[in-house]
């Protein structure tokens, strides 16, 4: 295993064909390193095994067990109740960037949001997806069905179009819609004005719902490399630019950084994870972000 | 009237402003950069407009400072390898007009040929003008006088042209001569007269020598230059004077040479009289006088002299072939190499030829008008014992040729040195026209009186009223030769003149022979007034002359009042008569061969008969210097050799014809005044050409620093430069900051 390939690094992970296979790497790589993470313990929530009454639910006998000892026993977990998480998909044309030699944030964000699914569904909770960009554009109730993952990933795997218009809007959409509580996981780059984005989000915790927002920026829009004379060519409808980068990168950064602070800190005020993550690294902080919340939720 | 401009300039290399094109290549190369660009489909695109709307003035600030350096930069680069000069700045007026025109006088006196150290000062004061040369703008005229007497204008009209200048510059050599202040200011006026360009810059290099630079015959001149100074001055001329000389310097020199007697004959005893002057403040220590004839050692003597000593060396010596023969004394050389040496010509004899005109000719023995004469010029000729052939002082080989007054028409005077005419009756035009022309080729004349003199001719033809060849005009016949008791005496008049002076300090007895000579009858001899002839010996009596000499043309004419034999005087039987009489002869004959020895920068002349006219006449210059082709012109009743370019030391030697095939030599030296090293500082110069305003400069030896400051006022190039380094620098700290701090 030691030569295997390290499929937590979304480069290698857009080498592979299918969300499917992407997200059990991902997720069995994740695992497989956990005994070093601080969050052991926290995968399965599996409490006894009760022997095989008549009436009982056939589905949840434990046929492992019966192939050893040929008696029938049912798997009894701490919670039977399904745990629900959300996943909001960003789509917008946005999101299509990715700089030279890096994955689009879009498909890392697929492969987070895939991760996830998988994980979630290996957890018998159930989990669903809503993928925006103006407006909702796709909505899959969550369900904890095996076979809902192939749904899932068939919905996730869109190309990037429209603009963002409103994301506060959008999300007050969405928490009308999230009856059931659960955990929010929010996947952008939330380029829109960050009060709205707030206040968007407030919305959520006040339906008591768990949020993590996992802000996807590129590298480069992070460090503003650029030398040479650009034309920046605007996404979602904004005006292109001529410019010499060199001479306004400081300032493209001080407004980024203002934008990341007042996000990081509008979150943080509603008790929100707000987890930052460039596109050049590699997935495992995503995941285990992802597992310390459910964490606490179940608590 | 045009508002003055702020900045005007002008520029050495104008043609190089076409690096000024390349000013454009930073504008070009940012419209490029403009065009040519990345494209980035950009996400974060609010972040970037709000950086740009709140940094876009600062951005193009920033570029079009960046812009503005570095096109500054190639702008100053092109300009600064074009060389500019300026010329005003605002009201301050730093070139005054727009060219200049340079005049670089060169000293040309022979103690610029002095060697601190192993060049010439000449030398030094060339290079300097070069760089000034060189360092002339574009458009400057340049001009070239070497300073001496007679200055020479190398270059007269302006010359643009530097290459032309240079070429002319390495042409010129030192002339031995000495300076004419006057005559040198003169030809710079005529020279700057010339040039139409208004700014006007005069650049003497010279080593300030005092007799340079205050001649004593200035006073004279004084008047001559203070106009010319003026002139110069109403002409805005700007003086400079570079001083390359140095106060202290050592020098010895010959400053004179004669041979004793003048006029020599072969095997006759000669000697060289050397006056050596030692300039130096230190004694000279002891070294080596060398006499040369020609090319040959003939004799050394050694000697020493104190601080500022002079002193006479004379040195025996005989010629031993007939010819003309350079008498060289050489000194060792020291700092100043040509006054250490000095010549003189002499054309060497084997005898003196005298054409004696007998007015009275006998045939018996001492009865003849020249008898006593010839007896006393030539006593070989008949073996007699004479009072003057004495081993230690044989009689000169004076030849004598006795002819009657019918011949002497049709006589060729030029194989002849003098002419005695004894008695002569009377003399036609066309004798005298002969005699004329005769003394005009150097020749000499010498008329004795008697009986037989037609006092009308000789006036008529040859006083011509203090026109002719006669001193003196011959008047009544003084005395009774039956009255022996009136007797007239000689007066010899303190024995001050040549002819007797050698009686000077004689006992008695030998001065008795002349004084106690009597005289019984002679003409009285009447000088016109203001006379330049002189009297040699005075009748006691009455203190009518007896004998006057004085010089014609090149000649030399002696009148004696009496006769040559004893028919008027006793003195052809006295002691005292042949000495005289040779050095009469020798005195008359003397114009023959003074001639030959001149000073640097004077003529080389001499008259040879009219026949001659045309001939060709070559003249080898001192040293290795080229050969100079003239011809002998006719002038008047002789043709006349003349050369002037007597402006080296040295022995010129002269081929005239064929015909007639003739060779001399001629000796030129150096004005001795010229050897004195003592110099003049700046306030010297002052004294010395008072109302002469000059810029003075003695660091000469910071020599592109001096040039420089000449040549370079109004430059700014280097500055320029300079400030493209600051620029380079700056541009980079700007473009750092720029491209990595923001």
């Amino acid at each position: 295993m030691e030569n295997s390939p390290n499929y937590l690094d979304p480069r290698i992970l857009a080498s592979l064909q299918g969300l499917d296979l992407q997200a059990r790497l991902v997720v069995e790589g994740y695992v497989s390193g956990l005994h070093k993470s601080p969050y052991h313990g926290f995968s399965v929530e599996f409490a006894e095994h009760r022997e095989y009454v008549p009436g009982d639910d056939i589905r949840h006998v434990d046929w492992k067990v019966w192939s050893k000892t040929d008696k029938y026993y049912l798997k009894q977990y701490e919670e039977e109740t399904n745990l629900l998480t959300y996943l909001l998909l960003d789509t917008s044309e946005s999101m299509a960037y990715a700089s030279e030699g890096n994955v689009t944030k879009l498909q890392y964000a697929q492969y987070v949001a895939a991760a996830l699914a998988y994980m979630v569904l290996q957890q018998q909770d159930s989990i669903g997806l809503a993928t925006f960009d103006e407006k909702v554009n796709r909505y899959l109730r969550p369900s904890g069905q095996p076979s809902h993952l192939k749904e899932l990933f068939h919905l996730m795997d869109v190309t990037p179009a429209g603009e963002k218009s409103d994301l506060g809007l959008i999300f007050n959409d969405l928490a009308e819609r999230f009856k059931k509580r659960g955990i929010v996981v929010i996947l952008s780059d939330l380029f829109d004005d960050p009060a709205r984005i707030i206040s968007g989000l407030r919305h959520f915790r006040h339906r008591r719902h768990e949020v993590i927002v996992f802000h996807i920026l590129d590298p480069a829009e992070i460090d503003f490399p650029f030398r040479s004379t650009t034309l920046f060519k605007g996404l979602e409808g904004l005006p292109d630019i001529l410019t010499e980068p060199h001479a306004l990168r400081k300032a493209y950064q001080d407004e980024l950084g203002n934008f990341l602070a007042e996000l990081k800190k509008g979150c943080q005020m509603v008790d929100i994870d707000y987890v930052p993550l460039r596109t050049d690294l590699d997935l495992d902080g995503a995941l285990s972000s992802y597992l310390a919340s459910r964490a606490m939720r179940v608590r | 009237m045009l508002p003055p401009l702020l900045f005007a300039a002008v520029f050495a290399n104008p043609f190089l402003l076409w690096g000024l094109a390349g000013a454009s290549l930073p504008i070009i190369i940012h419209l490029l950069n403009k065009r040519k660009f990345r494209e980035e489909r950009w996400a974060a695109m609010r972040f970037l407009m709000a950086a740009m709307r709140k940094n876009q003035k600062r951005v193009k600030v920033e570029q079009w400072l960046l812009l503005a350096v570095r096109t500054l930069i190639i702008i100053l680069v092109a300009m600064a390898m074009a060389k500019p000069l300026l010329e005003s700045l605002g009201v301050i007026d730093i070139l005054r007009g727009q060219r200049r025109h340079w005049v670089l006088v060169l000293d040309g006196s022979m103690s610029m040929d002095y060697r601190p150290n192993d060049t010439p000062r000449f030398d030094q004061a060339k290079d300097i003008a070069r760089r000034l040369v060189k360092d002339a703008r574009q458009g400057d005229a340049l001009s070239l006088v070497v300073m001496g007497d007679p200055p020479k204008v190398i270059i007269g009209a302006p010359a643009f042209n530097k290459e032309q200048v240079l070429s002319e510059l390495d042409a010129v050599t030192l002339p031995h001569g000495g300076t004419d202040l006057t005559a040198t200011f003169r030809k710079i006026d005529e020279v700057l007269e010339a040039s139409t360009i208004p700014r006007k810059e005069v650049v003497f290099l010279t080593d300030l020598q005092t007799a340079s630079w205050r001649r004593p015959n200035l006073k004279g001149n004084d008047d001559g230059l203070k106009t010319i100074l003026a002139k110069l001055e109403a002409k805005k001329a700007q003086s400079q004077v570079i001083d390359l000389g140095a106060p202290g310097g050592k020098n010895r020199a010959v400053i004179d040479l004669t041979l004793d007697p003048p006029i020599v004959t072969m095997n006759t005893p000669v000697v060289a009289k050397a006056t050596i002057k030692n300039f130096s403040r230190d004694p000279s220590g002891t070294f080596t006088v060398q006499l040369f004839l020609g090319d040959q050692h003939a004799d050394e003597r050694t000697m020493s002299l104190g601080a500022g000593a002079v002193e006479t060396i004379a040195i025996p010596f005989k010629f031993t072939s007939p010819g003309t023969t350079p008498v060289i004394v050489k000194l060792p050389d020291d700092a100043l190499r040509i006054d250490d040496s000095r010549r003189v010509v002499a054309s060497v004899r084997e005898a003196i030829n005298v054409l004696i005109v007998d007015g009275d000719p006998k045939r018996e023995v001492f009865r003849s008008e020249s008898d006593f004469l010839v007896q006393a010029l030539s006593p070989d000729a008949d073996a007699a014992p004479s009072a003057t052939s004495d081993p230690e002082n044989p009689p000169s080989a004076i030849k004598t040729q006795v002819v009657p007054e019918s011949q002497l028409a049709r006589q060729d005077l030029a194989p002849f040195d003098a002419v005695v005419l004894c008695n002569v009756a009377s003399v036609s035009e066309a004798e005298v026209r002969a005699l004329d022309s005769y003394l005009k080729q150097g020749g000499g004349v010498i008329v004795f009186g008697g009986d037989r003199v037609q006092a009308d001719n000789y006036n008529r033809w040859l006083f011509a009223d203090g026109k002719g060849i006669l001193p003196a005009k011959i008047g009544a016949i003084v005395g009774d030769p039956a009255k022996s008791e009136a007797a007239f005496t000689f007066d010899p008049l303190g024995f001050k003149h040549p002819l007797v002076a050698d009686f000077a300090g004689q006992s008695a007895g030998v001065q008795a022979s002349l004084t106690g000579v009597k005289t019984f009858r002679f003409h009285k001899l009447t000088r016109p007034k203001d006379s330049a002839a002189k009297v040699a010996i005075a009748f006691a009596e009455n203190s009518d002359p007896a004998v006057i000499e004085a010089p014609r043309h090149r000649g030399r004419v002696i009148q004696v009042a009496t006769s040559a034999d004893r028919d008027w005087t006793s003195w052809p039987l006295h002691q005292s008569y042949p000495p005289v009489m040779e050095q009469m002869i020798l005195l008359a004959a003397s114009g023959r061969f003074e001639e030959r020895n001149v000073r640097v920068g004077q003529p080389l002349s001499q008259s040879f008969p009219p026949t001659a006219a045309g001939a060709d006449v070559l003249v080898k210059r001192p040293g290795t210097g080229p050969v100079a082709n003239t011809k002998l012109k006719a002038a008047g009743d002789v043709s006349q050799l003349l050369y002037e370019e007597t402006d080296r030391s040295g022995v010129y030697s002269v081929d005239v014809g064929p015909p007639p095939p003739f060779k001399t030599a001629f000796a030129a030296n150096p004005d001795p005044i010229e050897s004195d090293p003592e110099k003049l500082d700046q306030a010297g110069l002052k004294a010395a050409v008072p109302g002469w305003k000059f810029l003075y400069d003695s660091d000469w030896r910071g020599l592109d620093k001096s040039a420089a400051s000449v040549g370079q006022r109004g430059e700014f190039h280097r500055p320029m430069l300079w400030a493209v380094l600051i620029l380079l620098i700056v541009e980079s700290l700007l473009a750092w900051r720029f491209g990595h701090h923001r």
